[in-house]
């Protein structure tokens, strides 16, 4: 059993664990996410130290035949359970890990059917997990799917009032991606042939070069769909199964209402790691199996970025409720993502890169934030709180490194990750004409706006005198305990560590960047 | 060429860097438990750290710049996509390393007699620390991305000692108005770095810009046709922008310039700044912090063209006469001399905008010491005058003083060598430093017309600054105390001596023999030799003018009081001109009107049109899918058993039907979303088997 496998078997090993526990023993159930988490990043370290820094393509390779059917005359019906880990996906991996020990430690209190919670949670770190490293599409399609399950209960079932309407908009909006998903991945299967096999094939790495494709078949270069390249027509339709994922405009609206009405522990595990699902699955899969047509949409897909950037910025700034808010944020941020994506630079990705584990920790951190009011006085509309820091002044420490650090502060590892991608941005017309200039500018003027929402929020509820409508309030909203210290300050440091020193991050995704940039160059 | 910085000054660079930080940090994570690295300890340990920063300026003054570089980021192995980190030393940055250190250590000195000790004033030395530390890594740093990295941290850092008094009221909006401002500039900043970046791949400044004896990438770039090409030293082009970037990246930087060093249209957050500790406005926002956009500009004067300068020293010039003008009108002790602060660093603007770095730098220096001087001592009236009229009282209301002669006469004799300097009297500092900066109008590159009007303009400029300095030191020490006391003046009188140390060294410093033995002359100043640039010659009249039109407006104004004795009911002394100086002519009301506002009105449609047009279109969408489902359910059941049934009964299920579908019934709602992709999909298959 390969390493990768066994990333992916540890939390279901844990669920299977958490669900049979019997009640006298329900602390192991409590603890078995972290432990499991910790499992997992003992192995990823392992993976990792073996990666060398340039490295050329997937590593870990894990191939077996899962399903072969005889269909006749057209061929063999073959899927295999086929994982592999290339700097993105060890990347991606290594923030999941963390995030999911986070969340694990800020949901052990759960009081209601606490057996399930944990059990669904470690559901969906083995599927995010699977997600990452599946290189047959039809696994990755079914870890993909497997996803939605836990979220849907997790969020339906210990979520905020509106919780049911919240899960379904959330379900329906992933599910209207699957099928877009699903929709391209046949057409793909349809149309090429393993070299090796003479059989479909649903392999990444047969697909990804267009020479295997069937002459005359839909995603050949030469196929035609409804009088567009067909190419281009998959590319798009993967284009927008992703971007509800991401969330980009006008993709979005799932978001505020999942995360208004998730437990602290999901709205952390799905800004931090689900969103990043999206970007993952388009750079995969998107740009990795469409790369000849990947370029012509670069400027649609920049242009959704820097709307997302500016319209997430701006519906931050109108926002009440300080999830909403938050949550706003992260469809600004994860603009940047689209906008590096599109500039097909080493900086532009890599910045992209960067961007999506430096959100992973910071998201984590500010829904973890919001999280502490509720727990408190269930109540996150920012004009009910003022003057916090003066009863909570170490949590008041922690929002405002946790903000300072979300809208670019340098030091901190926002700032690497815009950085690079404005850099990226910008560049691109010199170097390959896919963005224009203009868009890395539209992009720092949501860098203005972003210090604009996070420091009037920060005004608003920490300034002042601390006068509540409720007067227990001022009871209730005691500082941090050592619980919320735990997790707040190891992300405060991951942030500020990835903020000073970038390399110790670029180094894991780096090679795997100039091969990606190099591969789209020469389609 | 540049030099290796050698092995000893390195370590010395970074040992005295680290000190501060190490002082912040041990304040932060020690809370209250180590008092001992607070205050006065503090104060002392910098002061050390700046006589070893004397003898590094000592040593290293003159000799050229050196430059040590780090790798720290690389993204690819062509060297392309790197950035590296690093030092340049040379006597700009020595001579501000040693600056910095000294006027820090003298205010956290200072700050121990001024907050006194109360527990909840432990985080004010590790952010006075922190700040110390930020201001010097942003005068070493060879690398313009580090640099703006302490650049935004400065800011950071000033936000956080701005907002200090946590509870006041309007601290907090103070603090984010600010920021923001600064945040507005720091992005201008940004993208000049973006365009030098893409540019010329690279963004250490010594590359940039060049050193003595190898020229800089910026001036090997060469213009075609409306295009702007980089070359690397071996003669490739590196990259092209259409010419207009080059405009853009030199306006940008000097936005971000202007931002930092609050000059029009940025001046408006200093006088905001003025809510936070008095010591932290001398220190920040007077001697070091605002003068970094001086500083910048200083730094990369080579990339910047005559049209670009002449626009610059315009818009100083105009931020100098106006702060000038405010700070006549102002009723504020501290707003007075923000305004003071915006009007000198509009002087020292002016002199980078005709070409003499050398005496920008002087003047900036000797105003960070009489600034400081300046702002230390109102420190000590402020708290004199809220002890003696209680805390109702705004303390800092120049109408609630007088008199203050006899009551603090050792802050008099301070205040007063501090005004000479300002003012540019001979002998004290600011005299030489002027003089420096009006010689080198009178020696511009530019047309006589233009000299003439930049000159006269800033002669105005001293008849200003003589002015309020005389109304200021007249509404403090002169006449009668117009307040309501509420203690004795022996009790309220600052009797620590830790309130007189600090400014009386400054004082010293303020004297015009430190930095020119003969003071007549300031071309004999060793700063104005050590950075040597300018051109000699040209108009050498008008630093007589400047100093015949500053007393001219002292004496103006005590005749003005003579006639006119202040009231403590101040409004009478209001006339319409005043009022409207104390409101900056309106200019952040029209900031409100033409940015914040609209930015607010943009952030309000933006979300209803994500509620009601994208989530209305999407629920709408649901809405239809759910009717098609009703629909096809009711075909099934009422079209064909309907007919049996009667038309009534049907009627009545279809409102039934209707209420449930307002209701939200989830299954349904998932049934009619399958429904529609259903359909969709449909839709494009009849679609591509149709020819």
């Amino acid at each position: 059993m390969g390493l990768l496998t066994l990333i992916i078997l540890l939390p279901l090993l844990g669920m299977v664990i958490s669900l049979v526990i019997p009640k006298k023993v329900m602390w192991i159930a409590r603890i078995i996410n972290p432990v499991v988490a910790i499992g997992q990043l003992v192995v990823w370290f392992f993976l990792n130290r073996f990666t060398p820094r340039v490295e050329n393509g997937f590593k870990y390779i894990e191939s077996l035949n899962w399903i072969n059917l005889s269909l006749g005359d057209i061929g063999n019906l073959k899927i295999e359970y086929l994982l592999g880990a290339d700097g993105l996906t060890m990347a991606l991996m290594g923030l999941s890990i963390l995030i999911f020990f986070f969340a694990g430690i800020a949901s052990i209190k759960t009081a209601v059917k606490p057996q399930g919670f944990f059990a669904l949670l470690l559901l969906l770190n083995a599927s995010v997990m699977g997600v990452f490293c599946a290189l047959d599409l039809f696994l990755f399609f079914v870890f993909f799917e497997f996803m939605l399950l836990p979220l849907y209960f997790l969020i339906g079932i210990w979520g905020g009032p509106k919780r049911e309407y919240a899960a379904l908009k959330f379900f329906i909006y992933t599910l209207v991606g699957s099928v877009f998903l699903l929709l391209v991945f046949i057409g793909l299967y349809l149309s090429f042939k393993s070299p090796e096999t003479g059989s479909f094939t649903f392999s990444f790495f047969d697909l990804k070069n267009p020479e295997n494709a069937l002459s005359g078949s839909l995603f050949h270069p030469d196929g035609v769909l409804f009088g567009f390249p067909a190419r281009a027509v998959g590319f798009f339709v993967l284009l927008v199964a992703f971007c509800i994922k991401i969330p980009a405009f006008p993709f979005h609206t799932w978001l505020p209402d999942a995360h208004v009405e998730a437990p602290t522990a999901v709205s952390m595990v799905l800004a931090g790691v689900v969103l990043k699902v999206g970007a993952y699955g388009l750079i995969r899969f998107g740009y990795g199996l469409f790369p000849d047509v990947a370029y012509q949409f670069s400027y649609w897909v920049g242009l959704l970025g820097v709307i997302s950037i500016i319209y997430g910025a701006f519906n931050a700034l109108a926002m009440k409720d300080i999830k909403k808010m938050i949550a706003y944020s992260s469809i600004s941020h994860m603009g940047f993502v689209l906008l590096g994506l599109a500039s097909i630079t080493i900086e532009g990705w890599s910045g992209a890169f960067y961007q999506m584990i430096s959100h992973g920790f910071l998201s984590a951190m500010l829904f973890f934030i919001a999280g502490v009011f509720a727990n408190r006085v269930q109540s996150r509309e920012i004009d009910k709180f003022s003057g916090l820091t003066t009863l909570m002044p170490r949590f008041g420490a922690f929002v405002t490194i946790a903000f300072f650090a979300s809208l670019g502060l340098p030091g901190f590892s926002a700032f690497i990750a815009e950085i690079m991608v404005l850099f990226g941005a910008f560049g691109s017309e010199s170097i390959n004409q896919l963005v224009p200039r203009w868009m890395a500018i539209a992009a720092t003027g949501g860098i203005i706006l972003g210090a604009s929402y996070f420091l009037w929020t920060l005004q608003r509820m920490f300034f002042g005198k601390p006068e509540f409508e409720n007067a227990d309030w001022k009871e209730k909203l005691t500082d941090l305990t050592t619980l919320e210290w735990f997790v707040l300050l190891p992300l405060a440091i991951f942030a500020l560590v990835l903020g000073i020193f970038p390399q110790v991050l670029v180094d894991i995704f780096n090679g795997t960047v100039i091969l990606l940039i190099d591969q789209l160059a020469i389609s | 060429m540049i030099s290796n910085l050698d092995p000893n000054s390195l370590i010395l660079v970074i040992l005295l860097t680290a000190i501060p930080f190490l002082l912040g940090l041990l304040g932060m994570t020690l809370g209250n438990r180590f008092s001992m690295f607070r205050g006065k300890a503090a104060g002392i340990v910098l002061l050390l750290t700046s006589l070893f920063a004397g003898y590094m300026l000592f040593s290293h003054w003159n000799i050229p710049g050196q430059a040590q570089t780090f790798s720290w980021l690389a993204l690819d192995d062509t060297g392309k996509s790197v950035i590296n980190f690093g030092f340049f030393i040379d006597n700009i940055s020595s001579l501000l390393f040693f600056l910095v250190l000294l006027t820090s250590g003298l205010v956290h000195l200072y700050s121990k007699a001024y907050m006194g000790h109360g527990l909840e004033k432990n985080d004010y030395w590790w952010k006075l620390s922190f700040f110390t530390f930020c201001m010097l890594g942003l005068i070493l740093m060879n690398n313009l991305l580090w640099l703006f990295i302490f650049w935004e941290l400065v800011g950071f850092t000033s936000y956080l000692l701005i907002g200090f008094y946590v509870q006041k009221k309007g601290v907090g909006q103070s603090a984010m108005y600010a920021f923001m401002v600064n945040r507005v500039g720091d992005i201008l900043f940004l993208i000049g770095i973006l365009i030098l970046f893409v540019q010329f791949r690279t963004l250490n400044i010594i590359d940039l810009i060049g050193s003595p004896d190898s020229e800089g990438l910026w001036s090997m770039a060469q213009q075609k046709n409306d295009y702007w090409i980089s070359q690397s030293r071996s003669g490739e082009m590196i990259s092209s922008l259409p010419l207009y970037w080059k405009r853009i990246c030199q306006l940008c930087i000097i936005g971000g310039a202007f931002s930092k060093s609050a000059q029009f249209p940025f001046h408006i957050w200093l006088p905001k700044a003025m809510v936070g500790p008095t010591p932290v406005s001398s220190l920040i926002h007077a001697a070091t912090m605002v003068a970094a956009g001086v500083y910048l500009i200083s730094r990369l004067f080579p990339i910047f063209d005559l049209d670009s300068l002449l626009l610059l020293s315009y818009l100083a010039i105009f931020t100098s006469i106006i702060a000038g003008f405010f700070a006549l009108a102002a009723r504020d002790l501290k707003k007075v001399l923000a305004w003071s602060t915006v009007s000198q660093l509009g002087f020292m603007m002016l002199a980078l905008g005709v070409g003499s770095v050398s005496s920008a730098i002087f003047h900036l220096t000797t105003h960070a010491f009489f600034k400081c001087l300046l702002f230390l001592s109102a420190g000590t009236i402020i708290t004199f005058n809220q002890k003696l009229q209680g805390s109702k009282v705004d303390a800092q209301d120049l109408f609630q003083m007088g008199g203050f002669k006899n009551h603090l006469p050792k802050v008099y004799y301070l205040f007063l060598i501090g005004a000479a300097a300002l003012i540019g009297l001979p002998l004290f500092s600011g005299f030489s430093s002027k003089d420096a900066v009006i010689l080198a109008i009178g020696s511009a590159e530019l047309p006589v017309s233009t000299i003439h009007l930049l000159s006269t303009l800033s002669v105005f400029a001293t008849l200003l600054t003589g002015a309020y300095v005389a109304r200021l030191t007249y509404l403090i020490f002169f006449g009668n105390f117009r307040g309501v006391k509420s203690l004795e003046i022996e009790e309220a009188t600052p009797k620590t001596l830790n309130f007189y140390i600090a400014p009386a060294i400054l004082a010293l410093l303020s004297i015009g023999f430190w930095f020119s033995l003969n003071p007549f002359n300031p071309k004999s100043a060793w700063i104005m030799k050590g950075l040597a640039s300018g051109n000699e010659g040209g108009l050498t009249y008008y630093p007589y003018l400047a100093l015949l039109f500053g007393i001219l407006g002292v004496i103006g104004v005590a005749f003005y009081f003579k006639r006119n004795q202040p009231s403590a009911k101040a409004k009478a002394d209001t006339n319409f001109i005043t009022l409207l100086l104390q409101q900056q002519l309106g200019f952040p009301l029209l900031i409100n009107l033409i940015f914040i506002k609209p930015v607010l009105f943009l952030s309000v449609v933006f979300k209803s049109v994500d509620v009601k047009i994208i989530d209305g279109g999407i629920n709408g969408l649901a809405k239809m899918a759910l009717f098609v489902a009703k629909g096809s359910e009711k075909i099934d059941k009422h079209a064909i058993d309907g007919v049996v049934n009667g038309i009534p009964s049907g009627l009545i299920k279809f409102s039934k039907q209707l209420k449930r579908f307002q209701g939200g019934d989830v299954q349904k709602y998932m049934q009619g979303a399958l429904w529609i992709i259903i359909i969709v999909v449909l839709t494009l298959i009849i679609k591509s088997i149709l020819p």
